[in-house]
């Protein structure tokens, strides 16, 4: 019941170059490409994003069908954001429907900004589909570096999230046996109004939380066993490369941000 | 113990509780957006171990979000959406008055966050013209607001409740910030 409705994560362990990058790389690409995507003016400049994006699906073997999927939550905006475009921006007259006016320069703006949407949508989801979790966490907790010294608590931040990846299935199968137990007793967790239904879930809830705090403790005894002391002078297990292929995704990218920015 | 490791490890099985309790939706709104109890887990921990333990999960929580369910409609989104706007939930750890105080602090924070987004999207991608504060305030308010409700309802009362029930591993009288 549990299990089927959530999906953590949308990783796809498959191999290819793009899963080979660096997620460092991976982090700061996606970060530059949704800010480019802000700065560009020109339809040409789309056209050059666009092409960037389809060369990551395919060097990335991304099926396009779970492109196509992480699409459909944001239906809804895309359609609600053509319509006020199309109808609400001033220009030449095409068609009137009631009160409504389409203009021609409506449409193109529609155009425009439907594309925009999709290309963010596509490009920010291609990062988690080609990218491990804990390595983003690990890139995540590298580029926090610089600002350590300010007191961002990058280790710890990223060690919180290690740790919570590990123990989500552990919890999750704690909380479905729960919910059974709490069904064999009569407990409903699906029907009545949502006030009701946030007051059924703490026969969930109690148990679920004083068991994860348990173990919580459990974890601090085992880490300290194996004399964890926070992130000064620890090694890794997995260090973070940046490799030739890096270097050639990184200049592609700026190539073509340059062009997309200057068409 | 270290307190810090104990502190640490509790931030993180809060984590994974936020993380799992938000795919669990009591309620969709309309348009988006859905009411879950996800946030209990950080306002638990800020009245566990103060404001900044809970502004951490809070900014862990986003992190975790942008990763699982990357939803970017503008570029400011990555720091307002996510990380900004679940840490001000670390705000419970405030000791003012009664824990409703820092837990509604931290609701209006993610709700501020939420509707400057939403003002970026509209001037992003709507034409001019738009009663894009409106819009941003409704359509957030629909969900918030309940959730606010029942975090508020619940939290306080699941944090004392884990107080009688936890052996006490080591006293947490002076971690209080």
């Amino acid at each position: 019941m549990l299990r089927g409705s959530i999906t953590i994560g949308q990783y796809l362990p498959i191999e290819s170059s793009i899963h080979r990058l660096d997620p460092r790389t991976k982090i700061i690409a996606v970060l530059a490409y949704v800010i480019v995507l802000f700065l560009i003016s020109a339809y040409t400049g789309y056209l050059v994003m666009a092409g960037l994006t389809a060369i990551i699906a395919v060097l990335g073997k991304i099926p396009l069908r779970m492109l196509a999927r992480g699409l459909r939550p944001i239906l809804f905006i895309i359609v609600l954001t053509v319509m006020l475009n199309a109808v609400m921006t001033p220009g030449e007259l095409l068609y009137r429907i009631g009160p409504l006016s389409i203009t021609e320069e409506g449409l193109l703006q529609a155009g425009f900004m439907a594309s925009r949407l999709l290309l963010l949508i596509m490009t920010t989801s291609m990062l988690t589909l080609t990218t491990a979790p804990i390595d983003l966490t690990d890139g995540i907790e590298y580029l926090l570096g610089p600002f350590k010294r300010i007191g961002v608590p990058a280790h710890e931040l990223a060690m919180m999230m290690t740790i919570a990846l590990r123990f989500i299935p552990t919890l999750l199968d704690e909380a479905e046996r729960i919910m059974k137990a709490q069904m064999a007793r009569g407990a409903d967790f699906e029907t009545g109004s949502f006030i009701q239904r946030a007051k059924n879930m703490i026969p969930l809830l109690v148990p679920l939380f004083i068991s994860a705090f348990r173990r919580a403790d459990d974890l601090a005894l085992a880490m300290e066993a194996r004399c964890y002391r926070g992130g000064e002078g620890r090694s890794r297990f997995k260090v973070l490369h940046m490799e030739k292929l890096d270097a050639a995704a990184a200049l592609t990218l700026a190539l073509g941000f340059s062009a997309a920015l200057m068409v | 113990m270290d307190r810090r490791v104990i502190i640490l490890t509790e931030m993180a099985m809060a984590l994974a509780l936020a993380l799992l309790l938000s795919h669990f939706r009591l309620f969709r709104a309309p348009y988006g957006g859905s009411v879950t109890l996800a946030m209990i887990p950080i306002v638990i921990i800020g009245l566990r171990w103060g404001t900044r333990a809970g502004i951490m999960v809070g900014v862990a929580l986003g992190f975790l979000r942008l990763m699982f369910d990357p939803y970017i409609l503008h570029w400011a989104q990555y720091v307002l959406d996510y990380p900004l706007a679940f840490g001000f939930l670390g705000l419970s750890g405030l000791r003012i008055h009664r824990p409703w105080v820092g837990i509604t602090l931290g609701f209006a924070g993610r709700f501020a966050s939420h509707v400057v987004t939403g003002i970026l999207f509209f001037a992003a991608f709507a034409p001019e013209g738009t009663p894009a504060a409106l819009y941003s305030v409704i359509y957030n308010g629909t969900f918030l607001i309940p959730e606010w409700l029942i975090t508020v309802l619940i939290a306080p009362w699941l944090f004392r409740r884990l107080d009688d029930n936890l052996p006490v591993v080591m006293d947490r009288g002076n971690s209080r910030e």
